[in-house]
């Protein structure tokens, strides 16, 4: 049996150490995300937002952590991907406009929930076929590449995209063409409704890049600051050229797949087992307090701020106008 | 002004258009080494080199997608399609993808990409590489859908296809690769969205596209023997149809038959005849009728083969039914 | 600041839950996601959850009880003191009646407002539950279809007409009306409404007979049909057109009747003597080849009656009247697809079977079609006779420049009284068209008591 090519990850990401007020900021992002999906799943109940939408309550860590260690490299994420627009520094307005169906959000209310897209902030959207943007990042590392920007781009997806044909693909030209793209596959044990033991063999979907000779890992996601440092290690490693990089960070969504699922197909106790021990803003909340010494009111502070952004957003998605439907066959044809 | 086969009309469109922008380069298999597998790219691994000149596994859902990425932050990738059967497996790609991101990205993200590759039936393939796809793709919104007959045509519509901000699908025959035309010397482009008349006539309208240009050229041929002027008009581009030039040849003959290579059910051929019955019902002396291909797979056998497509007879016939001339 | 909590819209096609369970009491603390409740939905049992911290204040809706999506079950609040007085009457209100918690649900939820408009639907086509326990109500027919006071009939949802479109695109759609007697191309039916080509009187070229634009520019350069073709069953509308003597016979009964101030007098003539006159006449001349028709002895008393009050015999002229110095009298004559007025000149002066022959004449060659202009232009009067075809009274239109016609009616057997008896005699009623510019009623009144004379006393016809 011959050895796997298989490259490893450097074990320092070289960034440097977060310090009370980094992982504050950390923690501020992780809250304002959770407040944004309360407030989303409040407005969906009142039939302020319609459609799907998926909330990404529960894997705030992989999100803030991921974005603090590439804040100027492309990300493209799949549909449950309002953490990450926000993570990404996307602003709370327009994306809530955006849940909102409004003129004012991120994509003039023609993308909704599933499809948030900020150029500015080289966050390229929000996808809804499962898998099928995986390829798209190949594209941008290309760019990247032939251009020598330096960056790399970050594709999201969860376990349910590892088992598409476009992902495997995507991993085979990626590693044939040494491409800077790290590979995050979310895998929060549940396709929808079936589990990850249901759905596959192998239950680490980053042992899917041993088959094309890329660099793996896995690594549990509920600790911001680890995320930080090992997306941070990946993404070194594909800046350099030495090309992809598979991640597979383990995590657990709090609610069902989307507003419309109950999420009865959980064992009973398994989310509060996660809610008590693996709780990315307790786990967070915990560490300033304990080992930074941050002090409850500066963490009270930072809610009550997120509070005041949250509720701006929301009152600013309700007060948006609608699109003009003047504007109807605005963004079918490039001009 | 030169003679030459329409391969090299293609060849000459890309390497204009690579020459005059640094971010547009092609990928697809066979398209660098090997010298394109129907030699359209030959000799342009040599003068572009290998990043931009790309040969690829075998993996359109993979390089397709890779294509549409890298539009979207700025390049201008022309992927190559062996054939367009082979695209099904990239079809999630083109059109949830590319026909879709300016949109839904509310007009932040553009896909300047072209889709190119040969389109339709060869000779004796058979029925998975026979398929013409036009329909297929000019369904969808976002999408361009482009083809050509002549020489000059492909060249001049090529590089408006390179150039153009959306995502173009650009389909080509494997029949006609070798088919010489007079192409200028001097740069020129097309316009996507402009139909062209190919023969006037007063009579009856044959709407077609592709190398189904010249089944109906023959059929122009024989109509004149017979005393009846057919007006033929190409459409070049499928999407956005031309429909300024569809109605005013079709308000000048009163009849029309539209030949279109492929399935009938739902084909471009169905969408043409809806918008004349739409929009031109006054206009009309007869029903407008439609030459395709038979309703199967294409079959092997070269008998069955030529009785499942489009012929000039076929062609006849059915102007001479829209003129009353026979039952 | 206190706010009630609502019951959730789970889905996009729930109308209403059933509130299985409280999970939280009055005065509890809430966090964020937390499950205050269970609720029944159309479609599965969920757990509905606070997205505010603070405090239960107050449950609105007990276990068991249905409410509909966006009405309150609850009042949550931040502290657990505040005053919800106000956000209780509000709830009364709405517990008191349909309207207000609809009107307040419908901007938010409106599936909940189309519920509480249900209602009012419902009770056009469901009779209510009689008061009668001991009565069974009759069966509520099934609610697939209303009248509305729009006219509409047919299906509905939720209290709206439910169509298909067609309303939209034109109109009713009736069958009908696609079906065409004649196949034709749409070209063709545009340039033959164009050309005012009837299209049923085009042969068709093509498949199956359609008409085709050639068919119909061919048809248009054809000579007009001949008048035995046109005769065809009715069936659909049909456009016959126009021939030259429609066209005059139009335009000039048409500035006849709009420029005349015309009034009309009917008298009714006692003809027993008329009868028995022509019945001895045409037994003693038959021998002479000659017989003479009532219409004949009328033409030639309305001719003397003329000659007797020449005043009637007369045309308008806006400096003078002229009274003419011949009786030229005008007969109408009924042709296939007109009709032509030939002129007796002199009629006054004219014996019975000359009147009679001349009539015959012109009768025959008005049919034939043959008249020379000079023989229907200028009568001084004209008589139009409709009795011979049953019409027992009617008023004819001036037949310019005369300033009188007279419309002849029925000559008929009718119940008459007779010296204070009943008894049967024969009656014809006459109706003058008089041009008031030139006849007024008295001098109209002599003409007719002329006429009359002429008519109750034929000898004096042949005097």
């Amino acid at each position: 049996m011959s050895e796997l090519p298989t490259p490893s990850l450097p074990q320092e990401s070289g960034l440097p150490p977060l310090d009370a007020e980094g992982l504050l900021k950390l923690y501020r992002e992780m809250v304002l995300i959770r407040r944004v999906e309360e407030l989303a799943a409040k407005a969906y109940t009142m039939r302020k937002i319609l459609g799907f939408c998926h909330l990404y309550i529960g894997q705030e860590s992989v999100a803030v952590g991921a974005a603090s260690a590439t804040p100027d490299d492309y990300w493209i994420a799949a549909y449950r991907e309002h953490g990450h627009a926000l993570a990404k520094g996307v602003s709370a307005n327009a994306v809530m406009a955006e849940l909102f169906g409004k003129a004012t959000g991120t994509s003039l209310g023609l993308g909704g929930s599933m499809h948030i897209f900020d150029k500015d902030a080289k966050f390229m959207g929000g996808y809804g076929i499962v898998g099928g943007h995986v390829p798209l990042a190949n594209g941008v590392g290309w760019a990247i590449k032939q251009r020598n920007e330096g960056r790399v781009c970050l594709c999201y997806f969860g376990d349910g995209a590892a088992h598409q044909g476009a992902f495997f693909e995507a991993l085979c030209l990626a590693q044939l063409w040494k491409l800077p793209v790290v590979f995050i596959c979310e895998n929060n044990f549940y396709a929808m409704g079936t589990s990850i033991d249901r759905q596959s063999h192998l239950t680490d979907m980053s042992l899917r890049a041993n088959g094309v000779g890329m660099a793996r890992e896995q690594l549990r996601g509920f600790d911001v600051e680890h995320v930080r440092e090992r997306v941070g290690a990946a993404a070194k490693f594909a800046r350099e050229g030495n090309g992809p990089v598979m991640l597979e960070i383990i995590t657990y969504r709090h609610r069902g797949h989307s507003m419309s699922d109950p999420a009865k197909y959980r064992p009973k106790g398994e989310l509060e087992e996660y809610k008590l021990n693996s709780e990315p803003l307790a786990l967070t909340k915990r560490r300033l307090e304990q080992d930074f010494g941050v002090s409850a009111e500066r963490i009270a502070a930072v809610h009550q701020e997120v509070e005041a952004v949250a509720e701006e957003a929301w009152n600013f998605a309700e007060s948006s106008p609608d699109p003009d439907p003047a504007t109807l066959y605005d963004h079918v044809y490039a001009e | 002004m030169a003679l030459i086969p329409i391969r090299e009309a293609l060849r000459a469109a890309m390497r204009e258009e690579m020459q005059r922008d640094p971010s547009v380069f092609l990928m697809g298999e066979e398209v660098a080494q090997y010298d394109g597998a129907y030699k359209v790219s030959q000799g342009m691994l040599a003068e572009f080199g290998p990043d931009r000149i790309v040969d690829t596994p075998i993996s359109e859902c993979g390089f397709a997608g890779l294509g549409i990425g890298a539009a979207m932050v700025g390049m201008r990738p022309i992927i190559e399609f062996m054939t367009w059967n082979f695209s099904l497996v990239a079809y999630d790609q083109i059109v949830n993808s590319a026909a879709k991101i300016y949109q839904m990205s509310g007009g932040q993200y553009k896909v300047p990409i072209v889709f190119r590759g040969p389109n339709g039936a060869a000779e004796n393939l058979a029925s998975q590489h026979s398929t013409s796809v036009e329909s297929l793709y000019a369904h969808f919104p976002g999408l361009k859908v482009v083809t050509y007959a002549t020489a000059y045509d492909a060249k001049g519509l090529l590089k408006s296809a390179i150039r153009d901000d959306s995502p173009v699908c650009f389909l080509e025959s494997e029949m006609t690769y070798g088919m010489k035309g007079e192409v200028p010397d001097e740069e020129y482009l097309i316009p996507i969205g402009k139909a062209d008349i190919k023969a006037e006539g007063s009579d009856v309208t044959l709407v077609t596209w592709g190398k189904q240009v010249f089944t109906c050229q023959a059929a122009v041929e024989t109509l004149k023997s017979q005393g009846v002027s057919a007006e033929l008009l190409d459409l070049r581009t499928i999407r956005p149809l031309d429909r300024e030039a569809l109605f005013n040849s079709v308000a000048k003959t009163g009849r029309c038959v539209v030949v279109q290579e492929g399935y009938p059910f739902s084909g471009v051929g169905a969408e043409i005849v809806a918008q004349l019955q739409e929009h031109c019902f006054d206009l009309l002396d007869a029903p407008v009728l439609r030459i395709t291909n038979r309703d199967v797979p294409q079959p092997y056998a070269t008998n069955l083969e030529k009785l499942v497509m489009p012929s000039a007879e076929r062609v006849v016939t059915a102007a001479r039914r829209v003129l009353g001339l026979e039952r | 600041m206190a706010e009630f909590f609502k019951m959730p819209q789970a889905s996009p096609t729930m109308e209403s839950g059933t509130l299985n369970a409280w999970r939280k009491a009055e005065g509890d603390a809430l966090v964020s996601q937390d499950v205050v409740a269970e609720v029944e939905t159309d479609k599965a049992a969920m757990d509905v959850e606070v997205f505010e911290a603070g405090f239960l204040l107050k449950i609105l809706a007990q276990a068991g009880e249905e409410v509909p999506a966006g009405r309150p079950i609850a009042i949550i609040g931040k502290s657990k003191d505040e005053d919800i007085s106000a956000l209780l009457a509000e709830f009364a209100a709405m517990k008191g009646g349909a309207a207000p918690a609809a009107a307040q649900a419908a901007p938010v939820a409106a599936p909940a407002a189309a519920q509480a408009a249900a209602p009012v639907v419902v009770a056009e086509v469901a009779p209510k539950p009689t008061a009668n326990p001991g009565v069974v109500p009759p069966a509520a027919p099934a609610p697939a279809t209303v009248s509305t006071p729009g006219g509409y009939v047919g299906p509905t949802w939720r209290g709206k007409p439910l169509h298909h479109g067609l309303e939209e695109i034109g109109g009713t759609f009736t069958p009908a009306k696609l079906r065409r007697a004649v196949r034709s191309s749409p070209l063709a039916r545009k340039i033959a409404e164009d050309l005012g080509v009837p299209l049923d009187r085009v042969a068709g070229s093509g498949p199956n007979g359609r008409v085709l634009r050639a068919d119909v520019e061919a048809a248009a350069q054809a000579p007009a049909p001949q008048a035995a073709q046109a005769a065809a069953p009715a069936r659909a509308n049909e456009l016959v057109r126009n021939s030259k003597m429609r066209k005059l016979i139009a335009s000039r009964l048409k500035e006849s009747y709009l420029d005349a101030p015309t009034f009309f007098l009917t008298a009714n003539f006692d003809c027993d003597a008329l009868v028995a006159f022509r019945t001895t006449l045409n037994q003693q001349a038959s021998a002479k080849g000659v017989k003479v028709s009532f219409n004949d002895l009328t033409l030639l008393a309305v001719a003397r009656a003329l000659a007797e009050v020449p005043e009637c015999n007369a045309a308008w002229g806006e400096e003078s009247i002229t009274r003419f110095g011949s009786v030229d009298l005008g007969v109408a004559v009924a042709l296939e697809d007109g009709l032509i007025t030939p002129i007796i000149r002199g009629a006054d002066k004219l014996s019975l079977l000359q009147l009679a022959a001349q009539t015959k004449a012109l009768v025959e060659r008005a049919r034939a079609r043959k008249l020379q202009p000079e023989e229907y232009t200028g009568a001084t009067f004209s008589v139009s006779n409709l009795g011979m075809m049953g019409i027992e009274h009617f008023t004819a239109i001036l037949n310019p420049p005369a300033a009188g016609i007279l419309a002849v009616g029925a000559l008929q057997q009718e119940p008459v009284v007779k010296d204070g008896a009943l008894g049967v005699g024969w009656r014809m009623r006459v109706t003058m068209t008089c041009d008031h510019r030139v006849i007024d009623g008295a001098l109209g009144a002599r003409f007719l008591a002329a006429l009359r004379q002429l008519i109750e006393r034929p000898l004096l016809l042949v005097v």
